[in-house]
């Protein structure tokens, strides 16, 4: 009885164990559950859960005519978490890993089938989950490669990890790529519009409650909680498309003739005192030139002879001189010094043909004796017309203007004859045209601008004018004359064999500047700068323009140089614009079907349809169409895009077709602006990545 | 025919069968929970780890009932064989197994793979009841004891060589079985003692536990001051408890590994490491936590669709049942366990072959283990161990041998009246 007394104790222990053990796990449950419940509940949430910033679209930038400048489209970096949850199983890798690299291998074409299974099965034995596949991939190649084997697995599952990022492009590439600037990592500031305008075009990044899955992914938890991005602002900049592109253009064309090293060209309209234009282009090597520096805005220089409009209007202005003041050329004695005009002495002339011919002699004689025993008085009407200080631009990197005065320890003897023709200063190119703007402009003096409204979604929200630095530079008379004189130099003087257009009326100044080397200066190996500063047409002034070449092989004078490009571009604008016409008759004529619409995003079209009240015949089901105007109404045409096949962009906007055609992998060059009435690959056919195409607008 | 096909089925032990069709179910239930379902109309898939635990479950019934159908007789006659057997399959894990996880412990066989150390526990739970019913032994004697040791030793000792030690230690189990037929109950309580000493050397300084020690010493001898030989051995036994301190800390820092000795001090609250070590612990005591009541409800569970308890569905699939069934959920789970546990007992205890008794408590003892220290870890109550959860955590091998362990029970049950 012991025994079995022995053995039931045994059991009932054994029984005693189980009950006392689901005890202790339910106290501990309990506990866990009920108790610290709340604890657990918010540490999961605090370890899981994390904000995440969602980056928001950049503006764009528009030129003054509209067209697109600078636009963000999405782009992707891939990775690959190697133990997402629907490939943990070797079986399953194993089995798809090489088509999975024959596919990644037929799309990126950068490395072979076996290096991209390599580079996986490389990943897999690292454990890696977050191996980068490949960086910079367009929205429709990262639908195909969702589409891949392990990666159809699921979304997540199936281990490819695509990252957004936004890339920015410039749909007219190397057009005013400078004025336009760029804004990245390894920038601090940003350069151009912008790096300027940088606070408006990035937005405003949104928040966005995040939660880890596996394999180290975040993704959204909701959308209550979200903070949205706030889009971009658009810039609409004051730039001209069609006149960025002449400038640039005619300046490369030149540069390359004269084989100089750098030049640029500011177009300016001159009421308003927006910039159209900004080329500048310096050599990388013989023949080529490419837009590395902004010298329209930064490269400070000795102005030369185009200085001499403020030392005449200065003399002017004090009725030291008249027009009609003869004064002779050729050489001016100072002690110790002489200066000497370089084409030889003309005779005793006219202050006017003194100033057409650009005699050094004249005017540093005239400046020297009027005002040598007085130069504050000379200065004083430079620092008037502020000269010495900066213009404010909008953009960043101006160079600060020197101009000296007596009290500075560098004022000599030779300063104030030196100064009355340009040299002895420093001057960016768009300070000098700023200031013949001035005279173009009945002596109403602005600050150039080169940004004249904000939107955002289409709303303005902040609209730029021009500062006027001064109301009145000069009084009536003395405008008249100088004006006279500038108009002369091209019918008359210096710039009569070039930049004289018969049809309108120019009116500049030649410049020919000698270059100072930093470290030789004047003397070591002549460098000159040619330049040729104006306005037209001459009796309604519209445009300003200063064209300044540096360094030219061979012909160096202003007019010969510098001259010609003036010439070309001012032509052209002048037969484009029709409001320097008068009196061009314009017809309205009424429309009375449907009006047709550009191709493009048919949600888009579909809404301004809607919001006038016309109902289209036909709309299609895919993002983007064509379409073709009847007179009935209007017949949406499915475009379908699809990689590797040129789409058919005629009649869209800019941004829908560069959308279009960047995800077909073919490199855009656009000419004109409007709708698209042209495509160099006709649409349907197979077109290789990277191939370069052009489209036209008009 | 007809008569012999009814007692077949009246006399096999159906509650138990339901009670592990019920469990094998729950497992699936979770398992399919705790991967992401990121495109929930993708249908059923059996490439996916909820679609191979439904082939294993089927495929496990199949065997089980298959197993039913067998001579119940042949089990004791081929246990040699099978314990055998096993051996050599452990054995040859260690040269040709594939290494998983740090542990070398799987065959490949094809895409499947099997473990050796999940067939082992019950190739010894045979051979250990061959060898208590076939020879009557007494377990006072040593021999018996080292006998029965060795038995149990052999294949705990190759699976410390893998080195797997949540699965040896469940060898462990079978200390309780060999006590049910006579061990001394010193075995038991030396066992306690030594995890008892184990955990206080970690929380106390050891001068005071050699003080504590001695104290204790000193007052029983005191009390049983006439009983010489009681003296002796009283202090013979505080000596070797002081000694086992000693050794405890030179073992815990030569023998254990890193992560090993991590787990324990997490365990101990001796260190917090909420992302690096005590990752899992923390993440699997979140998702039971945030259970609380009655749970976030199916494929409600954050933690554990989003796959943050690593081992989600293998080792810590209980807090996949936390998190998303809650208290009552794991109320009703701990349940069942208590009830196929007391159930198993209570058959083992109904069974007149000493064989059958000795693995039928066997089979419980392995599943009071695997439970108790799989459920203990998952809550934080016990270091992590490596084992699944019998019957509800995913694999193929634990469950086919959880399977086997039970329908060879329920065979040798159904067989109780005959003579074994």
């Amino acid at each position: 009885m012991n025994i079995r007394a022995n053995i039931l104790l045994r059991v009932y222990l054994a029984f005693g164990l189980i009950v006392l053990f689901a005890f202790a796990v339910f106290l501990r449950l309990g506990q866990v559950q009920f108790v610290q419940g709340h604890k657990w509940k918010a540490m999961a949430d605090s370890l899981s859960t994390r904000y995440m910033p969602v980056e928001a679209t950049r503006g764009n930038i528009y030129s003054n005519d509209g067209s697109l400048l600078a636009t963000s489209v999405p782009e992707y970096e891939l990775h690959m978490d190697m133990f997402a949850g629907g490939i943990a199983e070797d079986k399953i890798f194993n089995e798809k890993v090489d088509s999975l690299g024959m596919k990644l291998a037929e799309v990126f074409k950068d490395k072979s089938a076996k290096e991209y299974s390599r580079l996986l099965r490389k990943g897999r034995q690292d454990s890696a989950r977050y191996l980068l596949i490949h960086r910079k991939v367009g929205y429709s190649d990262l639908k195909t490669i969702r589409t891949f084997p392990l990666y159809n697995i699921g979304k997540f599952s199936g281990g490819l990890i695509a990252v957004q990022q936004n890339k920015r492009i410039l749909p007219f590439q190397a057009l005013a790529a400078r004025t336009i600037g760029y804004k990245n990592a390894n920038v601090k500031n940003g350069v151009g519009l912008e790096g300027a305008y940088t606070e408006y075009i990035n937005g405003e990044t949104g928040k966005r409650l995040m939660q880890r899955i596996a394999g180290g992914v975040y993704v959204p938890v909701n959308d209550e909680e979200e903070v949205a991005p706030k889009d971009g602002a658009d810039i609409i900049s004051t730039i001209d498309v069609n006149m960025q592109d002449l400038a640039q253009s005619a300046l490369e064309k030149q540069l390359i003739a004269s084989k100089a090293d750098h030049g640029a060209v500011i177009v300016m309209e001159v009421a308003t005192g927006e910039i159209r234009a900004v080329a500048n282009f310096s050599k990388v090597e013989e023949g080529v030139y490419k837009e590395k520096f902004n010298y329209a805005i930064a490269g400070n220089q000795d102005p030369g002879s185009t200085f001499k409009l403020a030392s005449y209007m200065a003399l002017l202005e004090d009725k030291l001189v008249d027009t009609n003041t003869m004064v002779a050329t050729g050489n001016y004695q100072i002690p110790g010094h002489l200066i000497k005009d370089s084409h030889g002495s003309i005779g005793v002339v006219t202050v006017k043909k003194a100033f057409e011919q650009s005699s050094n002699a004249a005017i540093a004689y005239l400046v020297n004796s009027n005002y040598r025993d007085n130069p504050a008085k000379f200065t004083d009407h430079l620092y008037d017309w502020h000269l010495n200080q900066k213009l404010e631009l909008q953009i960043p990197g101006e160079a600060k203007p020197v101009v000296k005065n007596p009290n500075n320890k560098s004022w000599g003897k030779m300063t104030l004859p030196q100064m009355a023709y340009g040299y002895e200063m420093q001057l960016t190119p768009l300070k000098m045209l700023s200031f013949y703007n001035a005279v173009a402009n009945n002596g109403k003096y602005v600050a150039p601008i080169f940004v004249k409204e904000i939107r955002r979604l289409g709303n303005p929200i902040e609209q730029f004018k021009a500062r006027v630095i001064n109301e009145q530079i000069c009084s009536e008379v003395t405008l008249s004359k100088i004006k006279k004189m500038l108009e002369g130099v091209v019918t008359e003087g210096s710039g009569k064999q070039i930049v004289y257009n018969p049809l309108y009326k120019i009116a500049g100044k030649t410049g020919t500047a000698q270059v100072a080397d930093a470290n030789k200066g004047y003397r070591a190996n002549k460098q000159y700068q040619a330049s040729f500063v104006g306005y037209f047409p001459a009796d309604k002034p519209k445009y300003s323009m200063i064209v300044v070449i540096n360094d030219p092989k061979g012909a160096y004078y202003g007019a010969l140089v510098s001259g010609p490009v003036f010439r070309e571009i001012a032509d052209r604008i002048y037969a484009s614009d029709m409001q320097m016409y008068n009196d061009v008759p314009t017809r309205l004529v009424g429309n009375t079907g449907n009006p047709p619409t550009k191709a493009g995003q048919s949600k888009a079209t579909q809404k301004v349809y809607k919001a006038f009240g016309f109902k289209p015949l036909f709309a299609s089901k895919s993002e983007y169409y064509n379409t073709i105007d009847t007179s009935a109404g209007t017949i949406f045409q499915e475009n379908n895009e699809r990689k590797g096949v040129m789409p058919n962009v005629a009649g869209m906007g800019l941004k829908d077709a560069l959308y279009l055609l960047g995800n077909a992998g073919v490199k855009t060059r656009v000419t004109g602006s409007g709708k698209v009435i042209r495509q160099s690959v006709q649409a349907g056919t197979k077109v290789g990545k990277g191939l370069q195409i052009d489209i036209q607008l008009d | 025919m007809q008569q012999q096909g009814n007692r077949f089925f009246f006399n096999v032990d159906w509650i138990t069968v339901l009670i592990y069709i019920a469990l094998c179910a729950i497992g699936f239930t979770n398992i399919y929970a705790s991967i992401p379902h990121p495109d929930n109309a993708a249908g059923f898939d059996f490439s996916s780890s909820y679609g191979k635990q439904l082939i294993y479950i089927v495929s496990g019934l199949v065997l089980g009932l298959s197993i039913l159908l067998f001579d119940g007789r042949l089990f004791n006659v081929f246990a040699p064989f099978v314990y055998g057997g096993t051996l050599l399959l452990l054995i040859a894990v260690l040269f040709i197994g594939r290494n998983v996880g740090g542990n070398q412990a799987w065959i490949p066989i094809g895409s499947f793979r099997l473990q050796p150390s999940e067939f082992a526990k019950f190739g010894t739970a045979l051979l250990l009841a061959r060898y208590v019913s076939t020879f009557n032994p007494k377990f006072r004697d040593l021999k018996t004891i080292l006998i029965a040791g060795i038995i149990v030793a052999a294949p705990l000792l190759l699976i410390m060589m893998q080195p797997d030690t949540g699965s040896a230690l469940v060898f462990l189990a079978f200390m309780f079985p060999l006590y049910r037929e006579g061990l001394s109950g010193y075995f038991l309580l030396i066992f306690l003692g030594m995890i008892v000493l184990f955990v206080a050397d970690f929380l106390v300084p050891t001068t005071i536990l050699i003080l504590i020690l001695v104290a204790i010493c000193g007052l029983f001898i005191y009390a049983n001051k006439r009983k010489q030989k009681l003296i002796i051995t009283t202090v013979f036994v505080t000596l070797v408890a002081i000694g086992y301190l000693f050794l405890v800390k030179v073992a815990y820092e030569k023998v254990l590994q890193p992560h090993q000795r991590n787990r324990i001090e997490l365990m101990l609250g001796l260190k917090t490491d909420n992302k690096g070590a005590g990752y899992n612990v923390i993440q699997s005591q979140i998702a039971i936590g945030s259970g609380q009541a009655t749970g976030r409800g199916f494929l409600q569970g954050t933690q554990t669709k989003y796959g943050y308890v690593p081992e989600q569905s293998t080792d810590f699939i209980f807090s996949t049942v936390g998190e998303e069934w809650g208290f009552l959920g794991c109320s009703i789970l701990i349940g069942l366990y208590s009830f196929l546990l007391l159930r198993l007992i209570n058959l083992a205890e109904r069974q007149r072959s000493t064989f059958s008794r000795v693995y039928g408590y066997s089979v419980a003892c392995i599943l009071f283990f695997h439970i108790f220290i799989n459920i203990g870890m998952t809550i934080g109550i016990i270091p992590v161990i490596g084992i699944p959860l019998p019957l509800i955590s995913y694999g193929g091998s634990s469950l086919w041998s959880f399977t086997i362990l039970i329908f060879i029970f329920l065979k040798l049950d159904s067989n109780r009246m005959g003579f074994i």
